[in-house]
């Protein structure tokens, strides 16, 4: 079965604070990568100067398949070498789409970073809106959308188990 | 300087300058906290308050009496702030109009205007006598002058209207109104900010010299202007980037008042930061507003120097340069701006009715009602904060909640209309809250646990609605409690959410709990909130004053938390580049 979007999220992936690799804040060259689902990715240009507290500001787009729960940010860092991960944050779909609040607002949101063995590292600063198509109106439900209630630390498993409120997917099409 | 427990992160921190685009994502530990912090300390201190906003009032008065016998009043208006205790001190007066019964006069009168409290002022208009029109306005006996009427009102009752202006009828004065009509007085207030237009960069450094013995230099900026006497007054620092002789600085915003025009020179000074409170300059350089945007323009260094220490009167050139990396201009406007195009604040009230409160019918209770009319800490609470912020809800209908009660149908909720309405939480005016309180006191019997969770989310939820139907309102949140959260991170969670929405949080503490924990929520420490899935709040929207703490003090609880209000929303608008509705309107060629 074919993956439709419907909805495209606009990303400004604005800083990062306190990042750090093997326990030392890091130098410079990081840039974060956004990933939707497996085929749709994006990533940032290399901040080479604002060391462990890098600033971006950059504006990406990607289209958010209707079937995602959460979408993926990762901080990386460009060593002499290689390209070393420094964090990832799982966003769950619920934080900016279906709680009570208009498709076209901005979500200014902040997330911990994990690293994979599940430390917490550092900080990414970043704002979502989706971009809907003006048929599909997300008008804000009154329906109590389920957020809060039993959600499993997103880095610990990949499965989110979150509930979204998206009249769109259902009987629309 | 520099004892032993100086405030060493307090004195890394930037300061002065305005915050342009300020979010809770600067509130980094490593760099230091928000922009702001340090200037509100530097006035706290001096007994000055950072959020008044300096403003003009004009008059004009229409259908006076008229006094004279062969011609009209000569009319002159005067300006009085009521004190607390009834008294009335004198702020200004206007000059004297010959000959007429509907003056516009010129001469203003300035005032301070503090969002946080409540500012009543006293108008009166007299005739001044023949004899006394050589004497300068100043020298003027008013107990010898004829006394035309007299006007009250509160500023906020002025600022608020779009056009700034408020008509009101005069009247004798012990209040009576006379048989006579006496005619009306206007007054309009002027905010006096000269412009509104600032400018933002980025600088950075490059090569600096190394100061320091065992480690880099702890580079930070200060920027002054120089003033006509040859002096300079610095208007701006930034903060301290440890251990780097390439710093890259935070964002810096400066206001066109601080530099006055954009030629102006101004001193930009290079410092290693020293814990001891003796800073070791690196370098300094002299450019104007412009020399800077042209720095950015064509992206060239201009580098540092220092007076020769061998040769006098001559400078050494160093190799230390600065960079600007951006540079923009914009418009700041201010909070009156928004409030007189049109935007409001909606004021909620959540009450806790746990146990710990003690039972109501005793007088130990924080919920007694005192019979005598004394108020409660509950009831101070309200109607100090209602009090002050009515003026800016046009429609005055607050929606009003308790928690940790068991309501009429036996059931604990965490989240109840106040008014005991199922359906409609709302009530009208601060004596309506009142009003409900009291009632709800003989219906809800007092249970617990003590959690905030709910009615952040509901007033959350309330928030967001009325994102839809476009984003001029901004909602306020009173919370009263006597205890200490029963579940934290419940509350952290609601609070992260809260964070995105237009949305401030006050929380006022009654009785004698400590309060440490709540204090956490505040993040005035620098540590933002994160939930219990890993976000982070957008911005700190959270005040918390303990309500005997600020007894001893000269400011009162009311004070302590509305002071961060204007900054709170301020932050929110220009975050989001969402300006006052004026801003927005094609100007009308004429």
């Amino acid at each position: 079965m074919e993956k439709t979007s419907l909805v495209s999220l606009e990303i400004n992936v604005i800083s990062a604070q306190d990042l750090r690799l093997h326990h030392r804040s890091i130098k410079k060259n990081a840039f974060v990568v956004v990933r939707t689902d497996s085929q749709n990715s994006c990533s940032t240009s290399v901040d080479t100067r604002g060391g462990s507290c890098p600033s971006w500001n950059e504006k990406l787009s990607l289209p958010l398949p209707n079937s995602a729960k959460f979408i993926t940010v990762e901080v990386q860092c460009k060593t002499h070498s290689r390209i070393r991960t420094v964090g990832t944050a799982n966003i769950p779909v619920s934080d900016f789409i279906g709680d009570y609040t208009p498709s076209f607002y901005q979500h200014f949101l902040s997330y911990r970073l994990r690293e994979p063995d599940g430390e917490r590292n550092g900080i990414v600063n970043l704002s979502i809106r989706a971009v809907v198509p003006q048929q599909y109106n997300l008008r804000p439900s009154p329906m109590p959308p389920l957020f809060g209630a039993g959600l499993l630390e997103a880095a610990e498993k990949r499965s989110g188990g979150i509930a979204i409120g998206i009249p769109v997917a259902y009987g629309r099409v | 300087m520099g004892g032993c427990f100086s405030d060493l992160k307090g004195g890394k921190q930037a300061v002065g300058g305005t915050q342009a685009r300020p979010t809770a994502m600067d509130k980094d530990p490593e760099h230091g906290e928000g922009n702001n912090e340090a200037v509100d300390m530097f006035y706290k201190s001096r007994g000055l308050h950072a959020l008044f906003t300096q403003i003009e009032l004009s008059f004009s008065a229409a259908k006076l009496r008229n006094l004279d016998i062969l011609s009209k009043s000569d009319p002159m208006a005067v300006v009085y702030t009521k004190k607390s205790n009834g008294t009335l001190e004198e702020l200004g007066r206007t000059e004297v109009i010959l000959n007429t019964l509907d003056p516009v006069w010129i001469g203003k009168v300035p005032i301070a205007y503090q969002f946080e409290i409540i500012q009543p002022l006293v108008f009166r208009v007299f005739d001044v006598d023949t004899k006394f029109h050589n004497l300068p306005v100043k020298m003027l006996k008013l107990n010898e002058q004829e006394f035309l009427g007299e006007a009250s009102c509160v500023l906020s009752e002025i600022v608020t209207k779009h056009t700034k202006t408020l008509t009101l009828n005069l009247q004798n004065r012990d209040g009576h109104v006379d048989v006579k009509r006496l005619g009306t007085l206007t007054i309009h207030a002027e905010e006096t900010i000269a412009s509104r237009r600032a400018v933002e960069m980025i600088l950075h450094c490059s090569c600096l010299e190394n100061k320091d013995l065992f480690s880099k230099s702890d580079p930070f900026l200060r920027i002054s202007r120089i003033v006509e006497s040859g002096g300079s007054v610095p208007i701006c620092k930034t903060e301290v980037v440890n251990n780097n002789l390439n710093p890259i600085w935070k964002p810096i915003c400066l206001t066109m008042q601080q530099f006055g025009s954009k030629d102006n020179p101004l001193v930009i000074e290079c410092f290693d930061f020293n814990s001891s409170g003796k800073h070791e300059i690196i370098g300094k350089l002299q450019k104007s507003v412009a020399d800077l945007e042209r720095l950015h323009k064509e992206k060239l260094g201009a580098n540092f120097h220092l007076p020769s220490p061998a040769r006098q009167g001559h400078e050494k050139i160093l190799k230390g340069q600065l960079f600007v990396d951006a540079f923009s201009e914009r418009t700041l406007y201010s909070f009156l701006d928004y409030i007189s195009s049109g935007f409001e604040l909606n004021f909620m009230v959540a009450v806790d009715f746990t146990a710990s409160n003690g039972n109501p019918r005793f007088p130990e209770s924080l919920h007694y009602i005192d019979p005598s009319g004394r108020l409660n800490a509950y009831q101070q609470a309200i109607f100090e904060v209602g009090e002050v912020i009515q003026f800016y809800d046009t429609d005055k209908h607050f929606p009003a909640w308790g928690f940790g009660g068991r309501t009429t149908d036996g059931s604990i909720s965490h989240c109840f209309n106040l008014n005991g309405n199922v359906g409609e939480c709302e009530v009208e005016g601060v004596h309506g809250i009142m009003a409900a309180y009291a009632n709800a006191l003989h219906n809800v019997a007092l249970a617990g646990p003590t959690l905030f969770g709910q009615v952040i989310n509901k007033a959350s939820q309330m928030a967001s609605q009325s994102i839809s139907y476009g984003q001029s309102k901004y909602f306020v949140l009173l919370i009263i409690t006597d205890g200490v959260l029963t579940d934290a991170q419940e509350t952290k969670d609601a609070l992260v959410k809260a964070s995105d929405l237009p949305l401030s949080v006050l929380i006022v503490g009654v009785g004698n709990a400590d309060f440490k924990e709540m204090e956490i929520l505040d993040a005035d420490n620098g540590q933002r909130l994160e939930s219990s899935t890993g976000r982070i709040a957008a911005r700190d929207i959270v005040q918390f004053v303990p309500m005997r703490e600020v007894h001893s003090g000269q400011l009162s609880v009311v004070q302590a938390l509305l002071e961060e209000l204007p900054s709170q929303f301020l932050t929110y608008m220009r975050s989001r580049e969402i300006k006052p509705h004026f801003a927005n309107e094609v100007p009308v060629s004429t």
